[in-house]
């Protein structure tokens, strides 16, 4: 596995950041992206993921620079560079196994029966527990996000952006879509997220940026950024429950 | 006379924007559509099950399964129209003309254009709040994150699909008004009637059927074409999808009608 950086951010100012971020995030990284509600951590996700041209400098994804891409070139980056969105949409008029083997039969990574078998070992890895022949519709949140993000995984990404992947879980939701992540990083893909959860943060040892009123700051653990003397991390900190003498 | 001037003024100026309105709309259909159809990768190999299924699927849904009400409809306008019109040529018309005035009438014109409003109102409608669905749930974002190219895999089989369905019931329907038609008043008004069905098996010209298959292949590009663009102009809001469904069905019917009679004045004056 090579250690260069599959992404990297470069002087990158996000739209409606305020100052540029530098980031290089190798294979089997992880990285999760805090702060307060509407500091621009979507912003900055869809930014890196090469879903929206930077305001300034540039972002390199999977070997391919972001703003130089033309719709084929930019499709083809999406194999390489999975990327989750807050909603995790399905394709609602097929059921949860078409969901995933569509993206790999439209690719043709395998036949119609390679694929599923890929499909069902994939689930199966991701824990997946469930009636394969339902509609998304009648899944639950849980089951939806899984799908949506074994429909990534089939393509084999070397990257994977995911935002709000805790959104709706609860405790043994996150920890087990938490045991997920961590696994796909442990398959050597890097994981960025936008996440509110900071137990997983603190528990996964990610590397963390965080947004802030003076645009993104990044920190290379989970023990660095709690130590930070700044008023706005303690002030973070402090609303989700984590206090300088508990944050260890 | 300034008042009537200014209102003169206001009335050019109306009429100019709503022409180069419709032009434009013309221009980005054009365009959506030939992108569609250049991005599908049918082109290069059916056997690709990922092209091939959806146009099926859109064969099915818009051709086979409109089958019962285009038949129905057939045999109405066959009762109805061509009956009739046999009934009141038959005075002062020659087996010839009246198999022609069938053949053109009810055969070539009706026969399209009842077909296009069948599917324009089934299958378009359909399609519009179909795609707009998924633009509001994000579904076309979360295929486009896929590496899947939206053309290839939803707008350009519904084309071919709806193109193909609507040559073939086209065809279906005119047999089914005319002949059907022909047998109708030949059992109900008078049986000399059936000595126009040999002579109506020839009335139709190389020239008329090309014309006439082209021109339903053009209809079905006109109702999936005007569909899927304006199913794909769902924004965020729910209230854009009957407002995006109502113009395609109204451009659909428009342009439909306009091509119709551009086709009708061009066989005249070839």
């Amino acid at each position: 596995m090579s250690d260069a950086p599959i992404l990297v951010a470069r002087a990158m100012v996000a739209r409606g950041g305020r100052s540029p971020l530098e980031l290089a995030v190798a294979r089997g990284e992880m990285v999760c992206i805090v702060g307060p509600k509407g500091s621009g951590k979507t912003s900055l996700l869809d930014a890196l993921g090469g879903l929206e041209a930077p305001h300034s400098g540039s972002v390199d994804l999977a070997g391919r620079r972001t703003d130089a891409l033309d719709s084929k070139a930019w499709l083809d980056l999406r194999r390489r560079a999975a990327f989750v969105i807050a909603e995790a949409p399905l394709l609602s008029v097929v059921d949860a196994l078409v969901n995933v083997t569509l993206p790999a039969i439209y690719h043709s990574i395998g036949t119609p029966t390679e694929v599923r078998e890929q499909a069902l070992a994939l689930l199966e890895r991701l824990g997946w527990r469930g009636d394969l022949t339902l509609l998304p519709a009648f899944l639950d949140e849980h089951q939806q996000r899984l799908l949506a993000l074994a429909r990534c995984l089939i393509l084999k990404p070397v990257v994977l952006l995911i935002d709000e992947p805790f959104r709706i879980s609860d405790v043994s939701g996150w920890r087990h879509f938490g045991s997920v992540l961590s696994g796909v990083r442990s398959d050597g893909v890097a994981v960025v997220m936008v996440t509110h959860n900071l137990a997983f943060v603190r528990e996964a040892q990610a590397r963390i940026v965080f947004c802030g009123v003076e645009g993104p700051r990044c920190f290379v653990d989970w023990r660095e950024f709690s130590h930070d003397p700044s008023p706005e991390v303690e002030g973070f900190l402090a609303e989700f429950g984590f206090h300088a003498a508990t944050v260890l | 006379m300034a008042s009537t001037n200014s209102r003169f003024d206001a009335f050019v100026r109306w009429t100019g924007r709503f022409a180069i309105g419709v032009a434009l709309y013309v221009v980005d259909l054009t365009v959506f559509i030939i992108l569609a159809l250049r991005s599908w990768r049918g082109w290069l190999s059916l056997e690709k099950r990922s092209s091939r299924l959806p146009v099926i699927n859109q064969i099915v849904f818009t051709g086979v399964d409109a089958l019962p009400v285009i038949t129905l409809l057939g045999l109405a306008v066959g009762i109805s129209m061509t009956a009739q019109l046999l009934n009141l040529a038959v005075d002062f018309g020659t087996d010839k003309e009246m198999v022609q005035l069938v053949a053109t009438i009810i055969g070539m014109e009706l026969g399209s254009l009842i077909t296009a409003i069948v599917l324009i109102g089934r299958s378009g409608s359909a399609i519009v709040v179909d795609l707009g669905n998924m633009k509001l749930r994000k579904e076309v974002m979360g295929l486009e994150l896929l590496g899947i190219d939206i053309n290839d895999l939803i707008v350009a089989p519904r084309l071919i699909g709806a193109s193909i369905s609507q040559m073939s019931l086209s065809v279906f329907f005119a047999g089914i008004a005319t002949f059907g038609g022909v047998a109708v008043a030949g059992l109900l008004l008078s049986s000399s009637y059936f000595r126009l069905i040999p002579p109506l098996l020839s009335a139709f010209t190389p020239v008329q059927i090309t014309a006439f298959l082209i021109k339903n292949l053009l209809f079905g590009m006109i109702i999936a074409g005007t569909a899927c663009f304006h199913g794909l102009r769902v924004g965020v809001s729910p209230t854009e999808l009957p407002q995006q469904t109502q113009r395609a069905i109204v451009n659909g019917l428009l342009l439909v009608f306009v091509l119709d009679g551009m086709f009708a004045l061009a066989l005249a004056l070839s």
